[in-house]
Formats: structure tokens, sequence, C-alpha cells
């Protein structure tokens, strides 16, 4: 990390935690440094914010949310958050190849249609904002998408274009694949606040 | 539908249908200094290359900020030493990315939903 503080910054009673996780799988996670690091300014808030856009969307399942967030991650060219989620995605469905598939061709991959057609409108919320007009968001209604559908996947757009611009900007650690699918495991356990270690100030 | 009407509306929706995001930019205002949050607000502008002044005591720190907005992946460890050399702190510095990271994302968003909720209203009937 490019701030020691996030190494080493963190109370006491969190750095107990963070060792016990060090041993679990071999590293304290980026995120998780960032995310319980002055907890008050901004962890707390966000990972709750994350927790509800990553866990409890009415219109998409958590292998769509998660797919989304690799998805967004690519565009924003962030390969700590790109892996992370594809891992996540692909633990869930069972099947990377169809992860490989949603990150290489999306239009084209093998999943449910609203995942198609919502993918390249998060890709230009991201990638081109300032192109963005009412007719991207007409022809996703008139293919049937529900308007809270289209709300529920731009808060996952906003959430990993936050954490997208930390990671790259902090320098999360790169992890190998194995590390990446053991965090898996844990995001899908655990969602997403328990990245914000507690007693925290 | 002027676009004062569809600012209105926009901040309405966003507190009404996103009040987590919302708690977390009142969050960022209550905690950062005036001119650490004003980086929220020069983000979700100069993402859409609109202009917003920073606080003059900032300007050492907008090739950085740009980089945090535009080009995150292109930050590297010289660039943050640098800052620090300059007297940045590291606190200051987890700050300054916070509000920048945060702004720029918020005014994609708020791009994003006042655009659905315009073509959803005009489909509903609204002028």
């Amino acid at each position: 990390m490019r701030l020691t503080l996030l190494d080493s910054g963190h109370t006491q009673v969190q750095k107990v935690f963070l060792s016990i996780l060090r041993r679990a799988i071999g590293s304290v996670p980026g995120p998780v440094a960032v995310m319980s690091y002055r907890p008050s300014l901004f962890g707390r808030a966000f990972t709750h914010l994350a927790q509800r856009a990553m866990r409890h969307a009415e219109y998409w399942t958590t292998g769509e949310l998660e797919a989304m967030a690799a998805f967004v991650s690519k565009q924003n060219q962030c390969a700590f958050c790109t892996d992370s989620h594809a891992a996540t995605a692909a633990h869930i469905w069972n099947d990377r190849r169809l992860v490989d598939q949603v990150l290489l061709d999306p239009e084209h991959a093998s999943v449910p249609k609203r995942l198609r057609l919502i993918l390249p409108l998060l890709g230009k919320v991201t990638k081109s904002p300032q192109a963005l007009s009412q007719d991207d968001f007409a022809a996703l209604l008139d293919k049937g998408l529900a308007h809270e559908a289209i709300e529920e996947a731009l808060l996952v757009t906003f959430v990993f274009n936050v954490i997208n611009r930390l990671a790259d900007a902090f320098g999360f650690p790169e992890l190998d694949q194995a590390s990446h699918d053991r965090g898996a495991q844990f995001l899908t356990r655990l969602g997403y606040r328990a990245a914000c270690i507690p007693g925290g100030r | 539908m002027n676009n004062r009407n569809v600012d209105y509306l926009v901040r309405e929706l966003l507190e009404l249908r996103f009040p987590l995001v919302k708690k977390l930019l009142d969050g960022l205002r209550s905690k950062l200094t005036p001119p650490h949050f004003s980086l929220v607000q020069h983000a979700s502008r100069t993402i859409f290359g609109r202009t917003h002044q920073l606080p003059s005591g900032l300007a050492h720190l907008l090739p950085y900020v740009k980089n945090v907005i535009f080009r995150p992946w292109a930050v590297d460890d010289e660039q943050i030493e640098g800052l620090k050399d300059l007297g940045v702190s590291e606190d200051q510095l987890f700050e300054i990315t916070v509000a920048a990271a945060t702004g720029t994302a918020a005014g994609q968003l708020d791009r994003a939903l006042s655009l659905l909720h315009v073509t959803v209203l005009r489909r509903k009937g609204a002028p």
C-alpha cells in the first residue's frame, strides 16, 4: 500500500482482528485495510451502501451483481477489483467460463438477456458519462427492463467507480488467483460490511 | 421540464432512491474540512469537463486529483512520494483520495439518474 497508515494505522482492537484475518487468508485485503481506516469518515457508510447494493437488490441475483462489479472494474482497468469480483461471480455461478464471457464479450455471453442489456449502459456511465442520453435509457425500458432494475445497477456502478479509484490510487497489493478464490468465499459468506473491521475510530 | 425542475427532481430522487449515497456524502461533508470536501464537488463536475475552482491552497494537488478522477491506474509511488515531500500528510492524502473518488462516482450517478427519471416521467406524459 502506498500509504503506510493503511498498513499500520488501525486501532489496537482492529489490529487484533486484522492479525486473525492475516493468519486465515495470508494477507489483509486492500479493501479491508481502507474500509477499516477512519471508518467514521468513509468505510462504515460505504460498506453499508455496498452491502445494500450487492446483497439486497430485488431485481438482480447476487451472481449478476458480482458480474456487474467485475465488468465495471474492467472498464476502469482496475485489475485487483476485476479479478476479485470475477472470482466471486465465478464462485457463485460455479462457472468461470461464463464470467470470462461477460468480461470479454458481454453482448454475446450466455447470461440472462437483462444482464447483457444492462452492461453496455454501465460501461458508458463509467467510461463516457458525458455521452449518456435519454435514448440510452429509453432503449432499455423499451426492451422490458424496469426502471428500478436500472437504478439498482447504477448503484453497483457507483460503488465500483469509487472503490476502483481507491484500489489504484492506494495501490492495493496484487493477489494470486488462489487468494482471490479464498476472498470470494469470504465475500460470499460474510458480505461487504465485514470489510469494515469493528473497533475503528 | 426545465433544468431547475430536473435538478430539484434528481435531488429529491437521490435522497429517496439512494439514501445511503446521501448518507455517505453527508458524512464526508461533516467530517472533512471545507477545502477537502470541495474536492467532492470538483470531481463531480470535472468528470464532465465542467470547471470548478479549488481553494488556492490545493493547487498543488490538482495533478493527483486529476489522475484519481480520470486515470487512477496512472497514480504511482513517485506521485504519492512527491506530495509527501511537499508536506501533504498521509491522512490528508487519504481524505483527498476518498473525496475525489466519491465525487467522481457521484457525478456519474447523478447524470445517469437524472436521465433515467426524465425518460420515465416523459413516458408517463410529463411535459
